[in-house]
């Protein structure tokens, strides 16, 4: 349970959300040991039976989605966030795993129900200029999906919806740019465009795939705003998925971070980057820009080692463990389950397995090192763990 | 070669490079110094003025950031400076002075922008390398790393022997973090973060006095990013050459340069230490860009960002071209251009912020100008 005196936080947009309010609520979105493998060619022309190889783009990855909230995916390029979003979102058939949209199990989705649940849950892209067709107008993208799904029933109604929908994404006056081609438009406006095409359908959910990365810094931030007022007042569930975990600690309330295919630390995106407990949490924020820490208490060295991990041989153990400084004889030959690092936060790693969890731990802190002998977790955190590792919404899941 | 009217070059040494000591203490030299340059695309009605009289100085051994949104000239200005440009781009107006230094002295500055086609192939080397962003199509998909490194060597160093070039690249891979037994592959053999490493290499080489950076980490993830620019960093206090590191990114160059240049629609609008932009920005623009971003430690605060879109080029509005999206726009900056203003720093004498508020008899300047004490 969450601590009920817990402070409540203001998001950008002033919104108090606090955590037991999301906490309560059933999720609409719960996925469970999500797992994506890709097939792929043997490059070694030496190997005589051709083996299977698979690239793991994402192992075993759980997370639930709630309406009116936002959740981050970050991660280095390459960690398999987008892989997540795309086999969310159906646009690709998962290797395995579970997705129950408002308590609907996947597995028996009929085709029907499939094309329903991609209209429920939306994708947005990072590439405003591509996800536009450059021979048609802001009109046409606007109305397809609403005659497609047959939202609207004549022209005139059609073009008024398509004129709300702009003026929801604020783009005004709106009579002035329906009819615009996608090349009259700046990025920003765009990708603008892009968001009010996804709102058309009326979604429930929104996976955001890096929608500012391309754009100007100085239109970014009125676009996340936008998005972020979306999730509040059409109460939508936000998955925001980038590589800026400064952006995600500002439009999120809750963070996921990923490494090599598979989640390393989830919790409050507040407390995720303040004090990251996993050390590759730790390295992502030491890494990221931050002028408020190198200009104030001095410029830092990072010194990350090590490469990429391999997603065809993924490391034993913990993934991390080739690159984490920490690292112990057991991350290299078990892989480490979700450590709570208090109520509203776990990480998979050993360090955690001991005593106290090292929620203080600076960005920069080294946290401690803990002897291998030590791996079973005290009572007390073995029950958080069990209750965070319990799928929360199994009990909703029906067929 | 112009030297008339020059600031006395100093032969003083350089200014302790940290990002706290950008300090103008013994006013460290001149490098490249950018005196009113101006670069279109096209002629006549649809010419692009996208560098406008841009004046800006690149000191000796330094590390000056230049920011500003997509599409303010930026890239256009690394190239003018580098002797890049291609057509229809092409320099309108405007010296682009070279200082190298002999033996320890400063000689006679050159104008880059007036070399022959000889000059040029040495001062793009040995004085002034560049990097830019797309790594993969600058390097050659068929040739080996080792060849690549070499062959600037080859071409500039004819007297030195085989053994030695490729004992330099060994150094020179060493250096930037890449293992030697790589000096066999090829690029497409290589992630992103080690291909840009790769001419960073090529880049120090001939041991320029500067390197021009454009936009080189921006397809790199931000671990790999901070390896690449640590090691820069690491690199100009052990070679001393400066650079100018070209990004649209100003939390990323707040928190490496030592001074940041801001460039709006072809022109460059502020520039002061990092230290200073970060806690006293002029510009209505430049505090605009900070308040676009969110910082990812420190307290949260709300975020204003800038209202409105950058500019059409080809149809500036008149007056200060950023006037359309000032909250502080005056009548004035609808009509004229803003003159630039030297702003104290406290030891520094290089906060110039071009903006009628801060000009005299305009507006209250909010911050003290150098000349009023
Ligand atoms: N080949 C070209 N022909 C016509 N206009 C051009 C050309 N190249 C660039 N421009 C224009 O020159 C201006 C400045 O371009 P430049 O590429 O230098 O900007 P930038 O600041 O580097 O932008 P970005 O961050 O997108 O790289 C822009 O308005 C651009 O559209
Ligand atoms: N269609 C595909 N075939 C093979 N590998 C893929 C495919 N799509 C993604 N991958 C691999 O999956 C991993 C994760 O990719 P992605 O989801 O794009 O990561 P991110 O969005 O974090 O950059 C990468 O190693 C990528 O090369
Ligand atoms: S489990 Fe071990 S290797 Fe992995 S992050 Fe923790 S300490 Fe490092
Ligand atoms: S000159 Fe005027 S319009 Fe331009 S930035 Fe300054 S105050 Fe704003
Ligand atoms: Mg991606
Ligand atoms: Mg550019």
């Amino acid at each position: 349970m969450a601590d009920p005196t817990a402070p409540i936080r203001l998001d950008p947009t002033g919104t108090s959300v606090s955590q037991r309010e999301w906490q309560r609520t059933d999720p609409i979105l719960h996925v469970e040991s999500l797992r994506k493998y890709y097939p792929v060619q043997d490059q070694s022309i030496r190997s005589v039976v051709s083996r299977r190889r698979v690239v793991r783009a994402v192992d075993d990855v759980s997370f639930d989605l709630y309406a009116g909230a936002s959740l981050a995916l970050v991660g280095e390029s390459g960690s398999g966030k987008s892989t997540v979003g795309r086999a969310v979102a159906r646009l690709e058939r998962p290797t395995s795993g579970e997705i129950v949209f408002k308590g609907t199990r996947a597995g028996s989705w009929r085709r029907s129900v499939l094309r329903r649940y991609r209209s429920d849950v939306q994708l947005i892209f990072q590439d405003p200029y591509a996800s536009l067709n450059p021979v048609h107008t802001v009109a046409y993208h606007l109305e397809r999906p609403l005659r497609i799904h047959h939202l609207v029933s004549s022209r005139k109604e059609a073009r008024a919806q398509v004129l709300s929908l702009l003026e929801q994404v604020h783009l005004t006056p709106a009579d002035q740019v329906i009819d615009k081609l996608p090349h009259e438009l700046s990025g920003g406006q765009r990708q603008r465009v892009a968001i009010a095409r996804t709102l058309a359908v009326q979604p429930s959910v929104l996976i955001a795939d890096e929608p500012v990365s391309m754009l100007d810094v100085s239109v970014r931030l009125s676009v996340l705003n936008l998005l972020s007022d979306l999730v509040r007042k059409k109460e939508l569930a936000l998955l925001y998925v980038t590589h800026d975990i400064a952006s995600a600690r500002y439009f999120t309330e809750r963070m996921l971070v990923m490494y090599a295919g598979e989640i390393v630390e989830s919790g409050p995106a507040e407390a995720v980057t303040q004090q990251p407990a996993h050390p590759y949490t730790q390295l992502l924020v030491a890494a990221a820009p931050d002028p408020e820490q190198s200009l104030r208490s001095g410029r830092r060295t990072v010194r990350a080692t090590g490469e990429n991990p391999s997603l065809i041989n993924p490391p034993s153990g913990c993934r991390f463990h080739p690159r984490c400084p920490h690292a112990m004889d057991v991350c290299r030959r078990e892989r480490p389950p979700k450590f709570a690092v208090d109520e509203t936060r776990w990480s998979a790693c050993w360090l955690l397995s001991g005593s106290e969890a090292k929620a203080g731990a600076s960005p920069n802190a080294a946290v401690r090192s803990q002897s291998a002998s030590s791996v079973t977790p005290p009572s007390a955190l073995a029950t958080a763990q069990e209750r965070l590792e319990e799928p929360t919404s199994w009990s909703v899941a029906h067929d | 070669m112009t030297s008339g009217g020059l600031p006395a070059a100093s032969t003083l040494a350089v200014a302790e490079p940290h990002h706290l000591a950008t300090a103008d203490h013994g006013a460290p030299e001149p490098l490249l110094e950018i005196r009113g340059l101006s670069v279109d695309y096209g002629d006549g009605q649809g010419a692009v003025h996208a560098v406008d009289r841009v004046d800006l100085v690149i000191r000796r051994g330094e590390a000056l950031g230049l920011a500003g949104e997509s599409g303010s000239g930026k890239s256009t200005l690394a190239h003018a400076i580098t002797r890049l440009l291609r057509p229809p781009a092409h320099v309108t107006g405007g010296e682009v002075l070279f200082y190298p230094r002999r033996s320890g002295e400063v000689v006679d500055a050159v104008d880059v922008l007036q070399l022959t086609k000889a000059q040029l192939r040495r001062y793009r080397w040995e004085h002034v390398a560049v990097v830019f962003q797309s790594a993969m199509n600058a390097l050659n998909p068929v040739v080996d790393i080792r060849s690549q490194l070499t062959d600037a060597l080859r071409a500039h160093r004819p007297d030195m022997k085989k053994a030695d070039r490729y004992a330099k690249a060994e150094e020179l891979l060493d250096l930037v973090g890449v293992s030697v037994d790589r000096l066999r592959s090829y690029p497409h053999q290589l992630s992103g973060g080690m291909r840009q490493r790769v001419m960073i290499a090529m880049a120090l080489a001939l041991e320029p006095d500067l390197i021009v950076m454009d936009e080189p980490t921006t397809a790199l993830d931000v671990v790999t990013q901070r390896q690449i620019l640590e090691k820069i960093e690491d690199l100009r206090r052990e070679l001393s050459f400066a650079y100018l590191f070209i990004t649209h990114d100003l939390s990323l160059l707040l928190d490496i340069a030592n001074a940041v240049a801001i460039m709006y629609a072809g022109r460059v609008v502020e520039i002061g230490s990092s230290q200073r932009l970060y806690e006293h920005a002029a510009h209505p623009y430049s505090q605009g860009l900070l308040q676009s971003f969110p910082p990812l430690s420190g307290p949260r605060r709300t975020l204003s960002g800038i209202p409105g879109f950058p500019p059409d080029l080809r149809a500036l509005p008149s007056g200060c071209p950023f006037n359309p999206r000032c909250a502080h726009a005056m009548d004035i900056c609808r009509v004229e251009y803003p003159p630039s203003t030297l702003l104290v720093e406290p030891g520094s004498t290089r906060h110039v912020v071009t903006c009628w508020r801060y000009a005299s008899g305009h507006s209250e300047p909010p911050l003290v100008k150098a000349d009023d004490g």
